[in-house]
């Protein structure tokens, strides 16, 4: 039963088509929605077809950790609402959910999208902590790339609270960087961006692979029992570079309308 | 949690004109908004808005129970609240809390008698809440989600659950009380009803109130009860009335 409809996906996959009417290369509808939760210092719900996860931030001023103490905080939390998916449960994340929150976390902080070091309120003693939390509401595939699309959109558009904002003697987070993960499966021999949940069941190996605007890539994470070749690898990196940069357009155009919109309601008040 | 909010005083709630800190009049409930069927993987779903919470509840199910928690006569009904970190003025740590798991009975407790459990013996049915924004009165907000995400899934139901809370400040009952009023208030009474039964199936009450006032405030819950049970009604109405008038499925 599962063999002839992956006969049938793979027949589709050679003319560079997909179940739901995509070509291999292409994304669903991406929606990006900043500042859903008035109350957290950043937020951004996305909808990636109908996959929909919400990035909520918090930011609060704490001690530094002992080896970094001229560095502020960044902790990246993810939670699997247990209605996303009938496999979820309830309580703390499986190793998938753990697995999509360490490669947000990784493509920040290893892109150095955040300048951890312009987080210091008193050297050694004080710095700011920002708590991104990261929400699945509905899975339908490629959980991965939405919550990178919604963690950028909700750092993008996250203000310090007050007492913060006044230590620190600016108003937002500062990013270096825009970090966008970009999923590729691979089903038989055919590469395919963005998986659905359909296609997920049939996947051989997934890569998601985070890339910076200047195309340099800030994380890579290979999971699946399935093997890639070399030459899969190269075409991966190359495609997550372009699809990055659709993705990274979605997000920068969505935080400036939402910014100027903001700006606009402060002007009126 | 802690909540680091200067305090406020009684006259701060409510001015000598009977405006509330939200500019809201004692009897007037917060704006409320329900949309139905929000989710795909979920079989019944609703998002709810109640002043500044947002809500939202999805319900698994029914689905055949595991062998030990399985009842041969009836459904077993499982109701999970929790709350985002990202929620509240302080974040709230990701670990599940006491509070969480009382909000989680009563919630239960408050949706039970209106679910016909025995139409569906060794079933399981879980509601899961997700406090995505908090501001006062979040059980109640839960339940009015529950409710119609339980009827959003086709589970039989002998009415919806509707639920506010009933808060008295200077003195003053007041209704739908918001997170201000909860912390800074004199009594957070929440009261959720079957409407069409005049059954009442969640009361809890903190702070300290007269026989009195309970009377007026059952009475207060009863009239904002009914205007946000249309609310609920006319959200599933969105949805269904269309697939009821149409001949097809």
């Amino acid at each position: 039963m599962g063999q002839d409809y992956l006969e049938f996906l793979l027949a589709k996959f050679k003319s560079n088509e997909r179940v739901d009417g995509r070509a291999l290369d292409q994304y669903r509808k991406l929606e990006i929605l900043p500042g859903v939760v008035p109350k957290a210092d950043g937020s951004a719900q996305v909808k990636l077809g109908e996959t929909q996860v919400l990035a909520g931030i918090k930011i609060t001023s704490g001690t530094p950790y002992a080896d970094t103490p001229n560095e502020g905080v960044l902790t990246v939390g993810m939670d699997l609402a247990p209605f996303a998916h009938p496999d979820f449960q309830p309580g703390p994340p499986d190793e998938r959910g753990i697995g999509w929150g360490r490669v947000v976390d990784r493509g920040i902080r290893e892109g150095k999208a955040i300048d951890l070091g312009s987080l210091v309120i008193e050297e050694g003693k004080k710095v700011a902590i920002i708590w991104l939390d990261i929400t699945v509401l509905n899975h339908e595939g490629n959980v991965q790339d939405a919550s990178s699309v919604a963690a950028l959109a909700a750092l993008m558009t996250a203000k310090f609270p007050p007492d913060i904002a006044e230590a620190l003697g600016k108003d937002s987070v500062e990013l270096a960087h825009y970090p966008i993960s970009v999923t590729i499966g691979k089903i038989g021999d055919y590469l395919l961006v963005d998986p659905s949940l359909e296609e997920e069941d049939y996947l051989d190996s997934e890569l998601s692979i985070t890339t910076l605007e200047d195309g340099r890539v800030s994380s890579m994470q290979k999971i699946l029992s399935g093997a890639l070749t070399e030459d899969e690898v190269l075409r991966c990196v190359e495609l997550a570079k372009e699809k990055s940069d659709e993705l990274r357009a979605a997000v920068m155009d969505a935080a400036k309308k939402y910014k100027s919109a903001e700006e606009k309601k402060v002007n009126e008040e | 949690m802690e909540i680091k909010m200067a305090k406020l005083s009684q006259e701060e709630l409510l001015t000598d004109e009977g405006i509330r800190t939200d500019g809201r009049k004692i009897d007037e409930a917060r704006p409320f908004e329900v949309e139905v069927g929000v989710l795909t993987q979920a079989d019944g779903s609703a998002l709810v808005r109640q002043g500044k919470n947002l809500i939202l509840a999805g319900v698994m199910g029914p689905y055949e129970a595991e062998r030990h928690s399985q009842f041969l006569d009836r459904s077993s009904l499982r109701v999970r609240y929790h709350m985002q970190p990202y929620s509240t003025n302080e974040r709230k740590s990701p670990t599940y809390s006491r509070r969480e798991i009382e909000l989680s009975r009563a919630i239960r407790e408050a949706l039970e008698p209106a679910i016909i459990l025995t139409e569906l013996p060794r079933t399981q049915i879980d509601v899961f809440v997700e406090v995505l924004q908090a501001d006062g009165g979040t059980r109640c907000a839960s339940v009015n989600a529950a409710s119609v995400a339980l009827a959003d899934a086709g589970i039989p139901m002998r009415d919806l659950v509707t639920a506010v809370a009933i808060g008295k400040v200077r003195d003053t009952l007041v209704v739908d009380i918001n997170d201000l009023e909860d912390e800074n208030g004199q009594a957070d009474f929440p009261i959720a009803m079957m409407p069409n039964k005049g059954k009442i199936t969640l009361l809890q009450m903190n702070g300290l109130l007269t026989q009195e006032e309970i009377k007026r405030s059952v009475e207060m819950a009863k009239r904002v009860i009914n205007s946000l049970y249309t609310v609920q009604v006319n959200a599933l109405k969105k949805k269904y009335a269309p697939l009821a008038a149409s001949n097809e499925g």
